[in-house]
């Protein structure tokens, strides 16, 4: 049973504080990575993350996209199983990600964080910097008994990103799976899909308008194989299931991102298989060889954000 | 009764702590359909191994073929659920898209679940003032609840997670409208949030500009309202109050230039919201009636419509 770290860790005498890292990038430059390293002097509980993917070009459409994935030494684990795109991982200020449960960090932790950029042939050319900021709470590392902390250390913020294979036009039934790590359970709290939300809202509309194609919402549902347990009763909308972090500044979709999410999380087993399976139920193929308006949206993952627990 | 139990039964607590020992499975029963005229009846029917609790509501429609000005399409388009639990519709009339609901990212979470029977049949049912052909698509997130006793279920079922609609109809130039509406004589009803999306859809509608503008030219900014409870004989504020800075919206209009400039951001133009929620709720006794008194300076011809949520208490 995963424990309430904020409950455990309230009583403790603690100050707000907030470790950044930033990476600037080249016109061109794909893929990046560093470390940070956290003080020596305290614990670090990561409550919430922001970051954002700042460019310098204006007045173009968009289309980049970047995908990120961070690890830390506290137990040598990665935070999620692939890089995940900017919007599933984090917020901004106006809109943050808080953890539902917050993840806690030895002293002297290195994070490490590495990314790309989607493909050069499929980005705009200018410079970017990418910055990524962990807020939380520093815990004067004498204060708190190492027995706690080495409870509080099984279990940690993840996200699985299960990704959507590529689909002609009115393909069904296309499936993909991934299987959860041997070494802990898994703890489903929220569903995302920014990059889903992104395509809906403006390939699909573009066209429905300009070619009056016939377009409708994909559609899936996820499957623990193990349990014999379906999320949903039917292939729903991924619009409907899916929540968002912030998107890009010319997509002024969300004014409050946000997510659906499980008041009781669903459990699954470590070893599991998890299954999607997907519905493109319109006239445009999903397929980024075919269509080349998915420059920028692609790949397209469904993120199962949680805890994971080790047992 | 127990505090606990009067804590719920008044609407104060979401749920008894007992339900905790249930045994609970996350959920999420939904339907859809494709290129459907309206109006029409969606249905899903519930598992029979299992009660659920519904705790958010998610619904998403939109017109296939040549796009429509997506503000009249939204305020002409309404929704309505009932489920046979309880036999009752969870609002006095069906209400458009963004109060009634919101979508994943934005989810309209039920402050007060409902508890419903195995197999009990949810019906959506959804209107449109816009011919055409629609794609609809719902989802209810829950928990699958296991091990009820019928006491128990009994209990839970002596609320209802409810919206009670008020509209004035149009409205001219300094036009005043009072509306009054008995709510329903079996009941309590708890007001705890606050909504009036199609005042929103219909401000940007008529004039191609933002709600909150000064120099509009139509109701949005010019238009005020107050909550008259009779049976109390008292007011919700102090004075009237602008619907901008008091009511919600779970999807709320982008700015309109975008949906004329760019056909790209033509379908799902909505920005998500919430509601507003009152800090103290709002008490309406059962058989009360309650008075929507809204003055606009400027001509509204679709008139103010507000949205009441809360919980109906049968006890």
């Amino acid at each position: 049973m995963i424990s309430n770290i904020r409950k455990n860790l309230n009583s403790f005498a603690s100050k707000p504080y907030a470790y950044s890292i930033s990476f600037p990038l080249t016109s061109g430059q794909q893929s990046f990575s560093d470390t940070l390293q956290l003080d020596g002097n305290s614990y670090f509980l990561v409550e919430s993350i922001q970051a954002v993917h700042s460019f310098t070009q204006s007045g173009v459409l968009v289309t980049e996209n970047v995908f990120i994935q961070i690890s830390d030494t506290t137990r040598g684990q990665p935070w999620s199983n692939v890089p995940i795109n900017i919007s599933d991982l984090a917020g901004l200020g106006p809109m943050p990600k808080k953890l539902k449960s917050p993840t806690l960090l030895y002293p002297n932790t290195v994070l490490s964080v590495n990314g790309y950029r989607t493909p050069a042939s499929f980005t705009v050319t200018g410079d970017a910097t990418i910055y990524i900021v962990f807020y939380g709470r520093k815990i004067e590392s004498s204060l708190v008994p190492l027995g706690l902390a080495e409870t509080l250390k099984n279990q940690m913020f993840f996200q699985y990103a299960l990704q959507v294979p590529d689909m002609a036009a009115n393909a069904v039934a296309q499936t993909e799976t991934i299987q959860l790590f041997n070494d802990s359970k898994f703890y489903c709290q929220t569903l995302l899909g920014s990059m889903l939300h992104r395509y809906q809202s403006l390939i699909l509309a573009q066209h429905r308008i300009t070619a009056s194609e016939l377009v409708n919402d994909v559609l899936f549902n996820l499957r623990d194989q193990g349990k014999n347990y379906n999320f949903f009763n039917q292939k729903l909308s991924a619009r409907l299931v899916l929540g968002s972090g912030p998107l890009p500044a010319q997509y002024p979709v969300f004014l409050k991102p946000g997510s659906t999410w499980f008041q009781e999380p669903v459990v699954m087993e470590r070893n599991a298989i998890l299954l999607g399976e997907f519905d493109n139920p319109s006239n445009v193929s999903m397929d980024p060889l075919v269509n080349t308006d998915l420059i920028g949206f692609y790949p397209f993952h469904v993120v199962l954000e949680g805890i994971r627990e080790f047992v | 009764m127990n505090k606990e139990e009067k804590a719920y039964l008044t609407g104060r607590i979401p749920l008894p702590e007992w339900i905790k020992s249930k045994r609970m499975v996350p959920y999420v029963y939904g339907t859809y359909a494709q290129n459907q005229t309206l109006p029409k009846t969606y249905s899903v029917q519930m598992d029979d191994d299992s009660y659920f609790l519904v705790d958010s509501v998610c619904i998403a429609i939109y017109q296939q073929g040549s796009p429509v000005n997506l503000y009249t399409y939204y305020i002409n388009t309404l929704f309505q659920i009932t489920d046979t639990t309880q036999g009752r519709p969870w609002s006095n009339a069906a209400l458009t898209f963004g109060d009634v609901s919101g979508m994943g990212v934005s989810p309209r979470v039920l402050k007060e679940p409902n508890i419903l029977f195995p197999g009990t049949i949810m019906r959506i049912y959804a209107v449109s003032g816009n011919a055409g052909f629609n794609n609809f698509y719902a989802a209810f997130f829950g928990r699958k609840v296991y091990g009820l006793t019928s006491g128990e279920v009994q209990f839970l079922n002596a609320r209802l997670s409810y919206q009670f609609s008020l509209a004035t109809g149009g409205m001219n130039v300094n036009g005043k409208a009072s509306f009054t509406d008995a709510v329903y004589k079996d009941s309590d009803f708890l007001v705890k949030r606050l909504l009036g999306s199609s005042n929103y859809y219909s401000a940007v509608d008529n004039l191609t500009e933002p709600p909150f503008q000064n120099s509009q030219s139509d109701g949005s900014t010019g238009m005020t309202f107050n909550i008259f409870s009779q049976k109390a004989q008292k007011y919700m504020f102090n004075q009237p109050v602008p619907f901008a800075h008091i009511l919600g919206s779970y999807t709320q209009p982008v700015i309109p230039w975008i949906q004329t400039i760019s056909p790209t951001y033509g379908q799902g133009n909505l920005t998500f919201g919430d509601a507003y929620h009152l800090k103290k709720p709002f008490l309406v006794k059962a058989g009360d009636a309650l008075e929507v008194q809204a003055q606009n300076l400027y001509l509204n011809p679709e008139g103010f419509s507000l949205v009441l949520d809360g919980v109906r208490m049968f006890q």
